[in-house]
């Protein structure tokens, strides 16, 4: 057995006014959905720009690019600083200041720009050759010259002439 | 305790017999009246309270009879999905179920497709004019209910566990209520009320019927009714419970 909890009014039905109230209800429940809406995908672009904003600044930053743009005369100029700077000079002076027997400079080609300068040289033995490049780099914590090539052919020509061994020393700074 | 106030006056309204009950003048208790119909019986009803005091605003329940709201078996219909059509199909079937006449309003107590349930007919006419006759008194109806589901309610609160049968008597009809468990099985109201050989003899049969032992089977009847058997009067007895309309249960012999 169990309780009937009968009622035989007939159900009441909200009056018109009720309905009214509903609908306006509705109306600023939907207006409110609306205007949370909106506001919420602004806060959603405001935290991007925030999270964009914090990402930059914890990244490392990238040096601007510098552009040089080269003058018409950079060419030259940068030739005559290299001419300038260069220690051919000081090469050239330690050239004249040796002096040997059997070992005579015939050429000299300086290229300030590669930053060498090279000697050709004629020479008796090679004792005396290995000599005369040691003397050219004695002083020099670094040896700067240093024998390229050497050529000695040893042979004697019909007049009974021999024919001078060539070498070529080179010295760089 | 009944709090003058806090309750509802109440009018208990049957074919030929009406109980009123003011909560303007609670020591009154219920007065009894006789009408020529159920009809003419609300009129007066409405006038007795409108004598015990004002009347705007105030707030009534109605309580019917077995005879004027009475209870029937719902079985299932096949191809019924929702409650309206319930409501319209049950309804139309309750003259039939219940010997209303004329066109009726029913309450369906948890229907579900495809199961069975209870139902309760009123007709139509009468429902219209308890509640045309508030509006026009300016009443708050609070309720309108049958008085059997009173008894059953009462039943349930003191005696669910045991109880399988339960016969609701009141001056015209006889209301038979069966189940087990927590569920109303079956219910069926004879109007006009059978006598009492012939109440002893339905009751024997629907307690064979229901499976129930006699011991299980109870009774219930006005606590007033003693008396206004006794007075046997149809103008005016005041008579004085504490209760109105209250249930007295007995055991079925």
């Amino acid at each position: 057995m169990k309780a009937l909890d009968v009622d035989l009014r007939t159900p009441s039905r909200p009056p018109k006014w009720a309905w009214g109230v509903v609908g306006l209800l509705a109306a600023i429940a939907v207006g409110m959905g609306l205007l949370t809406y909106r506001e919420s995908r602004k806060v959603d672009e405001i935290k991007a720009q925030l999270a964009d904003l914090q990402r930059q600044l914890t990244e490392p930053s990238i040096a601007p690019t510098v552009v040089i743009q080269k003058m018409p005369y950079d060419a030259s100029a940068r030739e005559m600083l290299v001419l300038a700077t260069s220690e051919w000079p000081a090469m050239l002076t330690a050239l004249e200041a040796v002096e040997m027997v059997g070992v005579t400079p015939t050429a000299v080609e300086i290229a300030p720009a590669e930053r060498w300068i090279r000697v050709e040289v004629e020479f008796a033995d090679y004792a005396k050759l290995l000599e005369y490049v040691d003397a050219l780099n004695a002083g020099n914590p670094k040896p700067r010259w240093g024998l390229v090539q050497a050529q000695s052919d040893g042979l004697r020509s019909g007049t009974g002439a021999v024919t001078p061994s060539t070498a070529t020393v080179r010295g760089t700074w | 305790m009944l709090w003058a106030g806090s309750e509802p006056s109440q009018i208990y309204l049957g074919q030929t017999r009406i109980g009123v009950w003011s909560a303007a003048s609670p020591d009154v208790g219920v007065q009894w009246l006789s009408a020529e119909s159920a009809q003419e019986g609300l009129a007066r009803g409405i006038e007795l309270l409108r004598q015990e005091g004002q009347l705007k605003r105030h707030r009534v329940k109605v309580w019917l009879s077995g005879a004027l709201a009475r209870p029937f078996v719902f079985e299932p219909v096949q191809g019924l999905r929702r409650w309206s059509e319930a409501l319209q199909v049950a309804a139309g079937l309750a003259p039939d179920a219940t010997g209303l006449e004329g066109p009726c309003e029913v309450w369906l107590d948890d229907w579900e497709p495809g199961e069975s349930c209870i139902a309760v007919a009123v007709d139509r006419g009468l429902r219209e004019l308890i509640e045309s006759s508030a509006k026009t008194e300016k009443l708050r109806l609070t309720a309108i209910r049958p008085w059997w589901a009173e008894a059953l309610r009462e039943v349930v609160r003191a005696e669910a566990s045991t109880t399988g049968l339960l016969a609701v008597e009141e001056v015209d009809a006889l209301t038979v209520l069966s189940g087990d468990g927590g569920v109303l099985a079956a219910a069926s109201c004879y109007s006009p009320r059978p006598d009492s050989i012939q109440t002893e003899a339905l009751l024997a049969r629907a307690l064979m019927a229901a499976n129930v032992m006699s011991a299980n089977g109870r009774r219930a009847s006005f606590r007033e009714e003693e008396a206004m058997s006794r007075e046997g009067t149809s103008e005016a007895v005041a008579i004085g419970p504490v209760v109105p309309f209250g249930v007295c249960l007995e055991q079925i012999t």
